[in-house]
């Protein structure tokens, strides 16, 4: 069998704010293998970036409580020092935001900001540095890569903005790439060169890749396994043909059949998922996604549902499950 | 057809806007954010336009109901030219035709009630007072799926998708025929972008409403559309029936955007045409065709001659290609 690359036991990540307790995430467990693209897949509030930022461990340690296990190749991130991640940011792991311009400082070149990457992980000269810079704006595909290693930011437009940053994620070779939403700013033509330069990338350098969305389109076209996050939980889990193809979870259905399909009938109504998500400082009871479920019992609004591992890696958090498997 | 059937007419729409700068602020260029549009919208149906950052959508939506003045062509509402409107009739005017915004949360003024928010439009125009004014706002709170409680309450205390539908309501107050929805879905999530999408559906079977939906996602204009017109650069494209322009598409730039949208079909098979390159400025928009610096099927006459915007059997569409 083998050995998952990034392995995440029961995380929990919860922000205490005052007196009140966010449960922004709240006991999840994914693992992601060398070379795989996982994507964490939910609506606003739903904890995926947070799950991103928990293991990058970006989140402001005084109000922030993490608990659970973060194992990259083994070791347990959480329990590492600050010199030690700062040893694996960057160069085993890196990530890409969803805004390219407040993500790239605007004070230096393009080409200063991805030498510094180099530098910072690797004993090289400023020249060299400089040197696979240049080289990875070519392969990033920005052309004249000689001249526009030498502008500012502000200089380039959001798609190109977002291949700059894909090169300094890129250029010291990372084992796993954490995407939030990186193509959600972009219009739909630059979304598509952006993606296909993820994939194409990610494969060559043999980078596994957590794509973090909330379309299920993304999801659809770059992933081999996903998992769809509400309220801090991971509802279901498992690989993308198959929970496409036979969703469980009552929320998996709800989100899959209220988007708007280009072979769908004109007008026709959309299924709709009543109600908005739960302040996660308040959670009910049983299962979170409980108010908004139209199979929701009795038992759904008292007891919080386990999650149940299937075949084929599949795993479902529901006590009425759907497709066909008996509750 | 007859004149009557149209609401709104269109013609070769333009908006220039000059570029200030160099030392005494002189005008040193233009951006043409929208060169040459023509539509029309029948009572009762919607039009979608579509198209990228850039490409003189919303610009269009703000030029029809004459938020900005245009600087050719003509906007006729119900046969009367909008842009020649004096301030009386432009008022009349603006209680026929209303927007939603993309921001519901920058479209709400924070300061006021909901209840307030809904019934302005209503005491500007003259329609209803006193009793009747605030069970008209009980109604309108009804009609867009809230309840009557919450006209006492501000816009910080609702979500998104509830403040989308305080905009739609404001919108309805003064009863229009036409409503322009400028993005009114893109800044919401999945699960909330259907309730809003079901809900102007429905409001439209009701009222008999028309809209004109600009939307940069092509899914939800789709859905929503009779007809839809794809914008590039300031021009129209392509115009035609919402699912024959989906199905066969005929200008290559439509062609790119339907096949670049990621579908939720995970394993079929995908043809994805992908763009070299970036949109271009529309401060300097390329020569001949706008779109040949980056259209995948261009032949010579494309960088030298403009194509024509022409009727090819049902369909309008500008390009070289198509006979």
């Amino acid at each position: 069998m083998q050995i998952p690359l990034l392995q995440i036991n029961q995380l929990q990540t919860h922000f205490h704010i005052g007196k009140r307790v966010v449960k922004a995430v709240d006991g999840i467990s994914i693992s992601v293998n060398p070379g795989e693209t996982m994507a964490l897949v939910g609506e606003s509030g739903s904890g995926k970036s947070v799950t991103a930022m928990s293991i990058m461990r970006l989140l402001p340690e005084a109000i922030t409580k993490t608990q659970g296990e973060i194992l990259f190749e083994g070791r347990d991130m959480l329990k590492m020092s600050m010199e030690e991640i700062r040893d694996i940011r960057g160069k085993h792991i890196s990530m890409i935001f969803q805004e390219p311009m407040t993500s790239l400082n605007p004070a230096y070149t393009i080409g200063e900001q991805i030498s510094e990457a180099v530098r910072v992980h690797s004993n090289v000269d400023k020249k060299t540095a400089w040197n696979k810079a240049v080289e990875m704006l070519e392969l990033v595909g920005i052309p004249a890569a000689v001249q526009r290693a030498k502008e500012y930011p502000h200089q380039m437009s959001g798609g190109m903005r977002q291949r700059v940053m894909i090169a300094i994620s890129l250029v010291c070779n990372p084992r796993l790439l954490l995407a939030d939403e990186p193509t959600t700013a972009l219009d739909v033509t630059i979304q598509a060169q952006i993606l296909d330069l993820i994939i194409k990338l990610a494969k060559e350098f043999n980078t596994a890749l957590i794509m973090i969305t909330h379309d299920l389109g993304v999801v659809a076209e770059i992933a081999q396994n996903m998992a769809v996050m509400y309220a801090g939980r991971i509802v279901e889990q498992g690989r993308v043909a198959d929970v496409f193809a036979n969703p469980h979870h009552p929320y998996t259905v709800g989100l899959m059949d209220s988007i708007p399909r280009l072979d769908g009938g004109k007008k026709q109504r959309l299924h709709t998922i009543e109600g908005v998500v739960p302040d996660l400082s308040a959670l009910p009871m049983g299962c979170t996604f409980a108010d908004r479920c139209e199979y929701a019992k009795e038992k759904c609004r008292e007891e919080f549902p386990a999650v149940r591992v299937l075949a084929n890696a599949r795993q479902v958090a529901c006590h009425y499950p759907l497709g066909g498997i008996e509750s | 057809m007859s004149k009557e059937e149209h609401l709104l007419t269109v013609r070769n729409l333009k908006k220039h806007f000059p570029i200030r700068g160099g030392l005494f602020g002189g005008q040193i260029g233009t951006v043409q954010a929208v060169d040459g549009v023509s539509f029309t919208i029948k009572h009762g149906q919607t039009l979608g336009l579509v198209g990228e950052s850039g490409c003189g959508k919303s610009t269009t939506g703000m030029l029809v109901l004459r938020l900005l003045e245009m600087t050719a062509g003509q906007v006729l509402f119900q046969g009367q030219d909008v842009g020649q409107m004096k301030k009386q009739e432009l008022r009349d005017f603006r209680r026929h035709a209303q927007i939603i915004f993309q921001d519901p949360y920058a479209s709400l003024n924070p300061r006021m009630s909901v209840g307030d928010i809904i019934a302005e439009p209503m005491m500007l125009h003259d329609i209803a007072s006193g009793i009747e004014r605030t069970k008209k706002v009980e109604d309108l709170l009804k009609v867009v799926g809230l309840g009557p409680h919450h006209a006492r309450r501000y816009p910080h205390e609702f979500s998104g998708g509830q403040r989308q539908r305080i905009g739609i309501a404001r919108a309805l107050a003064v009863q229009p025929k036409l409503i322009v929805c400028d993005e009114p879905v893109s800044a919401l999530d999945v699960s909330i972008q259907s309730q809003i999408l079901n809900l102007l559906v429905d409001l439209q079977q009701e009222l008999g409403l028309a809209y004109l939906f600009i939307a940069h996602g092509l899914n939800a204009v789709k859905h929503i559309s009779d007809e839809i017109g794809v914008m590039y650069l300031g021009k129209m494209v392509e115009l035609g029936e919402g699912d024959e322009l989906i199905l066969n598409p005929l200008h290559p730039y439509t062609k790119t955007l339907i096949s670049a949208i990621p579908q939720p079909h995970p394993g079929a098979k995908k043809n994805r045409i992908i763009l070299q390159g970036d949109v271009p400025s529309p401060a300097n928009p390329p020569s001949g065709c706008r779109f040949h610096t980056r259209c995948p099927e261009q032949i010579a006459i494309c960088s030298q001659e403009e194509p024509e915007f022409r009727q090819v059997q049902s369909r309008f569409v500008a390009c070289h290609l198509v006979k």
